[in-house]
């Protein structure tokens, strides 16, 4: 006979939270922004300068208005999003990996491999994540990799944290247990029972780190280590507006819009997620 | 198969290494194939880790462990290879011994997958119907989550599991001590039933002497991590050596005392 089998995936579930639904709408209208930027497609070319039309206000011509050079700051901004976007996918994707894997294999197998893990955790937290950041960017280089791979070690640390305590707790509950009892392998225990687990974890902190990347690339460019001018980084662009903004509030607004609505989207995509993730917060 | 514990102790360091907890001291006692072992003792005297040392979750400080009069460290990798785990272990709480992200079709599929895993799709399908319907939950329910169970279907289920691994041995820790009254009475039934139908070896922990006069053939009574009686059930009742187990003894019902001696006569 046949028995309907609970087949329904997790992004079911997903798409019946707001928070997340809104939020992966505008993430999507950001990808596609950054899209369009990396096939080269935005309205204006990002860094031709046009002494014509400096500081012009929004118009039809020029959604989000020109900067002092007359450079359209819409197509500044889609590029902007697209250089933010890829360096924090890549530094949060060097940091979950590698993150995850040593707080996994440190909290459940413990011993010397746990205690290396944990002690070099501690002393990048010692230090506030963009001092970190500074400090291997400067030895590193200013390129958009060089920046990513900063960030990803810097924030490695966090995903060590958030995967071995979990670990460390799970490893001594009667269901791990009695998963040894009956005999599973190793690698079973720790791939099927274990990081199911640690995942919403991980994919939660995925969400929220995402945006913190944004905002750590942002304060590196803001600080001229980052995305080096006449490049377009959020960051960047934030900081020219400050002293323009007075009088002319639209080199700030369309950069710190964009940014604005990158952080919310991200966090709002990890509420979704961790609601979605957990069968006990569902609605049966 | 006959277990036999000898001599067993178990000593826990602290992470300081300064204060140790002796959990268990010199624990002896065999139980014959196909009877039931009660074992009593007031909370901390070690009943657990008894449990988790003959299940081998853990190991013994010192003394030994035989399965059919082999040490369970010889025989472990003949085990290891043979996928058998004759020993298996119910736990006391069964709202934490399941994973929370496996249907429970799911979690004895994983059990049954490595037990029978001669059997195609729809034989291993057949299986995991079959033992959940020998502990009473239907096929309908078997998509669910383990949240959405009661404590007594969860325990239900933990017990399908384990049978899904062919012991011979069941080491019950507690089984029915997170649940009320009359879903113990449920269980309890349940697992004779089992018992009988697969002429299956229990060791019944409990701390309740009441809930093992039903089941046990023969009883322990533990005192802070030694055994101080030992013996036949009528033995034990007739003449407790022990000013602990008269008290334990006193400390039943009186009516349920009265049927034991009815009985026991
Ligand atoms: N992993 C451990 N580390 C340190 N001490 C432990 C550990 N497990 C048990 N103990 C100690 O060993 C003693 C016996 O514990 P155990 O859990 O076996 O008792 P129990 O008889 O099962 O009690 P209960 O009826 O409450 O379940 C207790 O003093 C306990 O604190
Ligand atoms: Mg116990």
């Amino acid at each position: 006979m046949k028995i309907k089998r609970e087949t329904k995936p997790w992004f079911y579930y997903y798409f019946k939270s707001l928070n997340g639904i809104i939020g992966i709408i505008i993430l999507s209208l950001l990808s596609i922004g950054a899209l369009v930027a990396l096939f080269h497609a935005t309205p204006y070319d990002p860094v031709a300068q046009d002494v014509a039309a400096i500081l012009k206000p929004p118009s039809g011509h020029h959604i989000f208005g020109t900067d002092q050079f007359g450079r359209d700051i819409f197509s500044r901004v889609l590029d902007g999003v697209r250089r933010s976007l890829a360096v924090s996918i890549l530094s949060v994707a060097i940091a979950s990996i590698a993150g995850s894997l040593l707080g996994v294999a440190g909290g459940y197998f413990g011993t010397i491999l746990d205690t290396i893990v944990t002690r070099m955790s501690d002393v990048f937290f010692a230090f506030p994540a963009i001092l970190m950041a500074l400090a291997i960017v400067s030895s590193l280089g200013h390129s958009w990799l060089d920046t990513a791979i900063a960030i990803g070690i810097v924030y490695t640390p966090i995903f060590v944290r958030v995967t071995r305590g979990p670990v460390l707790s799970l490893k001594e509950t009667d269901y791990v247990k009695s998963g040894r009892v009956l005999g599973f392998s190793t690698p079973r225990i720790l791939f099927k029972h274990l990081l199911p687990n640690v995942m919403p974890i991980v994919l939660v902190q995925i969400a929220l780190s995402l945006s913190w990347a944004i905002l750590t690339e942002s304060g590196l460019s803001f600080l001229g280590l980052g995305t080096q001018a006449p490049d377009a980084s959020l960051g960047l662009m934030v900081s020219e507006a400050q002293a323009l903004a007075a009088f002319a509030w639209w080199t700030l607004a369309g950069p710190s819009l964009a940014l604005i609505f990158a952080v919310v989207s991200l966090n709002l995509v990890g509420d979704g997620l961790r609601d979605s993730l957990d069968p006990t917060r569902r609605s049966i | 198969m006959k277990l036999e514990v000898r001599n067993v102790t178990k000593v826990y360091e602290s992470n300081s290494k300064e204060r140790t907890v002796q959990a268990l001291n010199g624990v002896s006692f065999s139980v014959e194939e196909g009877s039931i072992l009660g074992i009593v003792g007031e909370s901390g005297c070690g009943k657990s880790t008894l449990s988790r040392i003959v299940a081998g979750l853990e190991e013994p400080t010192s003394g030994e462990v035989l399965i059919s009069g082999l040490p369970r460290k010889g025989i472990a990798k003949f085990i290891r290879k043979s996928s058998k785990r004759p020993i298996q272990l119910v736990f006391q709480d069964p709202y934490s011994s399941l994973n929370p992200r496996q249907t429970v079709y799911h979690a004895i599929e994983e059990v049954v997958k490595i037990y029978d895993h001669e059997l195609d799709a729809a034989d291993t399908q057949t299986r995991i119907f079959e033992l959940l319907s020998s502990v009473g939950i239907g096929k309908d329910l078997s998509h669910r989550y383990p949240h959405q169970f009661s404590g007594g279907q969860r325990q239900r289920i933990c017990i399908a599991r384990s049978l899904a691994a062919k012991p011979e041995i069941l080491v019950l820790d507690e089984p029915v001590s997170a649940l009320d009254v009359s879903v113990s009475a449920d269980i309890i039934n349940l697992l004779l039933d089992l018992q009988r139908e697969f002429n299956l070896t229990y060791i019944f922990v409990s701390h309740d002497l009441g809930i093992v006069k039903h089941v046990s053939d023969s009883i322990i009574v533990m005192l802070a991590g030694e055994i101080v009686e030992f013996g036949s059930w009528t033995q034990v009742m007739d003449s407790p050596k022990h000013e602990y187990t008269k008290r334990l003894i006193a400390a039943i019902p009186s009516l349920e005392n009265l049927k034991i001696k009815e009985t026991g006569a």
